[in-house]
């Protein structure tokens, strides 16, 4: 707690201000002349890798429920956790933490975050009616968040080539040339958070804050806010940050005439163009950057909202309200419904193949949707999460997922032959069904349906070559065209898959009576609609998240 | 309007035709065991009945040729069965259309015993009306007919339906309702969803956009270039120049004329 010099009551940061500000006698503080009188408190030790690291004093609160962690200027109890929601009074203790370079302080008010979350919300028009309500958005909580602040730069003569080729007669005729030019390249401040509780989803929604603003770092600037703890490695991020310096430099020097003259960059030129602007000098720096951060409770999972607190930048977990989007989704089956009445003249058939179709189609997005989900509740899609926590333990099926390679070793070849069959089906006999349907059984020539079981064929080839992949590249590390899982996946996607069976053998027996047809139909759309619900229900996991459990002790921080 | 137009027409030669009905003055009939066909003198249309399978006695051939009459006010109207057929009944249907009428509007009713299928062709005019899903929708309310054997009522409410939508009126679809119900159910619910992904995705900014919120220089001197070495690699220029026309491609379709018509038709 910083004392009001004139009254001693808590200084607190004062957004609008800019300054802090004591709210019983309105007197303001420069923050870094607080920060003078506390620098006793701070301390420089070593590290391993011979540079020095600061740390200063700070009252850490941790919940009892999910271990997450909160660092704050305030020795008052902090009375609900940001990261799980719940209620509960947070364990504190006096902690030393490291001490960041870099600050960007609040600059949006807690109602300029308010506002920019309703604008958000409306578009939300499926959105939980609790997400609107007045009295959750008084739970925002300002976060300073953790992140890594990368600055790259480089100075000097670099060579890359180049080359411009002709033709004479039969021969392609290339002539390579050396360019030499002399470069001088500087980025500063690309930034990736820290924190392994703050999701990558979230803080890249929220991206980009203007390091332009940023100012020292001192502690006074977190009075009456929250920050959290780094966790995350300063190494994580380089490789991605190098990356866009490198795509950046590529790209001014391809702009360049003469190395458009000399097709720079191109084909086998491009690793020496990247080489050539690939930075020597690295500098990574702690900083604090503002969030407005908002936990809320979906059943067992909590979904979070978070605002940019320098440029009021608003995202949020948004699950799907199914009653509201069921009635929404019969307001517009109605027209739809003229529609199809004025447009589209039902036969059995026709009927029968929509409905393979449909059901295809929802095989396809839960598959997607699975796959990210299994991705999401692990924390491979995080790389800070993935980072501090092991995926194994993170796992959505826990133990399960240990087992799978041995299961993939015994009878692989099954599923991926059955997988392979499927795939035949899905991209040769469904649209050559249809293209007979189209053609309205007129017989002629079947070249559009040799034409689709050739590119099935091709398809089915080309997935046979991953799927049984040869010697030379059985030690590659595969990963299935359907994104693997498939004992996660399975559940789910028998329903529609069940459906277009179905309708699959009702073509191929091709009885007379139309009612085998229309019952065949009924019966795929009906499992259509029940894999629709599975859909909405993923949507809802992939737009909330598993309760977290952190229960840390590392990183950066020093108990 | 024009549909009014034709019924006011066709209502005054039906008229007449009852007047006549005993001596059937006016209307050019030919009858053989198993052709029977007539003309209407005011539109020049036919009434062909032509039972090669021996499905309808003499008496039902008659009658069906009678209920046929009305649809001469549009187009020529025909009934045909056959036993044997090397052709597929669509086919069929179109070659035997063409043999009679040519490319005049009409429509005609086949039930091809060999292929066990029924199909309704029709062209000109009231191939509009009759289009290939009409054709299907009328083939399907009366396949149940013909799979029963009840081939003179499977064709009497074949053509009561034709007639019917020349008219201008509505048949029964009972399926088309409840099929496009539910498919407009799933639709919407798609629809819908694929909505909430647009609006709910949590979108990361693009690459330009993080780069001009960091500080950022990059100059450079002009190139120097210098040539290195040169390869040369041998890469014949096609002689052929690609697969050139080849394609010439018959008309397809069937022989001696261009009909432009069509239908639709079911198994039984």
């Amino acid at each position: 707690m910083y004392e009001c010099p004139n009254c001693g009551g808590n200084l607190k940061f004062d957004i609008a201000r800019q300054q802090l500000y004591c709210e019983y006698c309105n007197t303001t503080a420069d923050p870094y002349a607080v920060y003078k009188e506390k620098d006793a408190e701070e301390d420089i030790i070593p590290t391993s890798d011979n540079s020095a690291k600061k740390e200063y004093k700070a009252t850490v609160f941790t919940c009892p429920q999910c271990g997450g962690q909160l660092v704050s200027e305030d020795t008052t109890a902090a009375t609900f956790c940001s990261f799980c929601g719940s209620s509960a009074i947070l364990d504190s203790r006096i902690s030393r933490e490291r001490r960041p370079g870099l600050i960007i302080p609040f600059m949006r008010t807690k109602e300029d975050c308010r506002k920019a979350y309703g604008k958000m919300m409306r578009r939300a028009l499926f959105a939980p009616k609790e997400l609107k309500k007045e009295e959750i958005l008084e739970r925002f909580r300002g976060i300073y968040m953790p992140y890594w602040i990368y600055s790259f730069e480089k100075r000097g003569e670099v060579t890359f080539s180049g080359e411009k080729i002709h033709r004479e007669g039969d021969y392609v005729i290339t002539d390579h040339y050396r360019l030499e030019c002399g470069i001088e390249e500087e980025y500063r401040g690309l930034a990736y958070d820290a924190s392994a509780s703050f999701s990558d989803h979230l803080s890249n929604a929220i991206a980009p804050f203007d390091l332009k603003q940023s100012k020292a770092f001192t502690p006074s600037f977190l009075s009456g806010f929250y920050a959290d703890t780094s966790d995350v490695e300063s190494s994580v991020y380089r490789f991605e940050a190098e990356d866009m310096v490198i795509r950046d430099g590529c790209k001014c020097l391809r702009g360049n005439p003469v190395c458009r003259k000399y097709h720079v960059g191109r084909g086998e030129n491009q690793n020496t163009l990247r080489n050539a602007v690939r930075p020597f000098q690295s500098e990574t720096e702690l900083a604090m950057l503002p969030v407005w951060f908002l936990a809320y409770r979906s059943g067992e999972r909590v979904g979070y909202a978070v605002v940019n607190g320098q440029t009021g930048r608003a995202t949020a977990d948004l699950p799907v309200d199914l009653k509201k989007f069921l009635s929404g989704s019969m307001l517009l089956a109605v027209p739809l419904f003229v529609l199809l009445n004025l447009f589209l003249t039902i036969t059995p058939v026709k009927i029968l193949l929509i409905a393979a179709l449909l059901a295809l189609v929802c095989i396809l997005i839960s598959n997607v949707q699975i796959t990210h989900i299994l991705a999401r509740e692990s924390g491979e899609d995080d790389k800070g999460f993935s980072s501090v926590h092991s995926t194994a333990q993170a796992g959505l099926f826990g133990g399960r997922r240990v087992e799978r390679p041995q299961r993939q070793k015994n009878n692989g070849i099954f599923r991926k032959i059955g997988l392979l069959l499927l795939l035949f089906y899905g991209t040769a006999l469904l649209p050559g069904f249809l293209l007979q349907m189209m053609k309205g059984r007129r017989g002629g020539s079947g070249i559009a349906s040799i034409m689709v079981i050739l590119l099935a064929l091709l398809i089915v080839g080309f997935s046979c070559i991953r799927q049984f992949p040869g010697r030379e590249r059985s030690d590659m590390r595969q990963k299935p065209a359907y994104g693997g899982h498939f004992r996660e996946k399975c559940p789910v996607l028998v329903k529609p898959f069940a459906g277009i069976v179905a309708a699959a053998m009702i073509l191929v027996l091709n009885p007379v009576s139309d009612w085998i047809y229309y019952l065949g139909a009924f019966g795929c759309m009906c499992m259509v609609l029940w894999a629709l619900m599975d859909i909405i229900k993923q949507h809802n996991m992939l737009t909330t998240r598993k309760l977290p459990q952190f229960n840390r002790r590392g990183g950066d921080e020093i108990v | 309007m024009l549909a009014a137009l034709w019924t006011g027409i066709f209502m005054t030669n039906m008229s007449e035709c009852k007047a006549e009905e005993a001596g059937e003055e006016g209307w050019n009939s030919e009858e053989t065991w198993e052709l029977l066909e007539s003309r209407n003198p005011d539109t020049g249309f036919r009434v062909l009945v032509e039972d090669d399978a021996e499905l309808l006695t003499e008496e039902e051939r008659r009658e069906l040729a009678a209920s046929m009459e009305k649809i001469t006010a549009y187009g020529n109207a025909a009934f045909k069965s056959v036993s044997e057929n090397g052709l597929s009944a669509e086919r069929y249907a179109r070659n035997y259309y063409m043999d009679r009428f040519g490319t005049e509007s009409g429509t005609l009713f086949l039930i091809d015993m060999d292929n066990r299928k029924i199909w309704i062709h029709s062209d000109g005019a009231v191939y509009k009306v009759i289009t290939e899903a009409n054709a299907n929708t009328v083939a399907d309310n009366v396949y149940r007919l013909a799979s029963s054997e009840a081939y003179h009522e499977c064709a009497e409410e074949a053509f009561r339906e034709i007639y019917a939508l020349l008219e201008g009126e509505k048949i029964a679809r009972p399926m088309k309702y409840i099929s496009n119900a539910l498919l407009a159910m799933i639709l919407a619910l798609l629809l819908n969803f694929g909505l909430v992904v647009c609006f709910t995705r949590l979108r990361k900014p693009g690459e330009a956009a993080i780069l001009n919120s960091i500080h950022r220089k990059f100059s450079h001197t002009t190139p120097n270039v210098v040539h290195t070495h040169q390869t040369k690699v041998y890469d014949p220029v096609s002689s052929g120049g690609g697969s050139s026309g080849g394609s010439g491609g018959g008309s397809g379709g069937s022989s001696g004329g261009s009909s432009s018509g069509g239908g639709g038709g079911h198994s039984f």
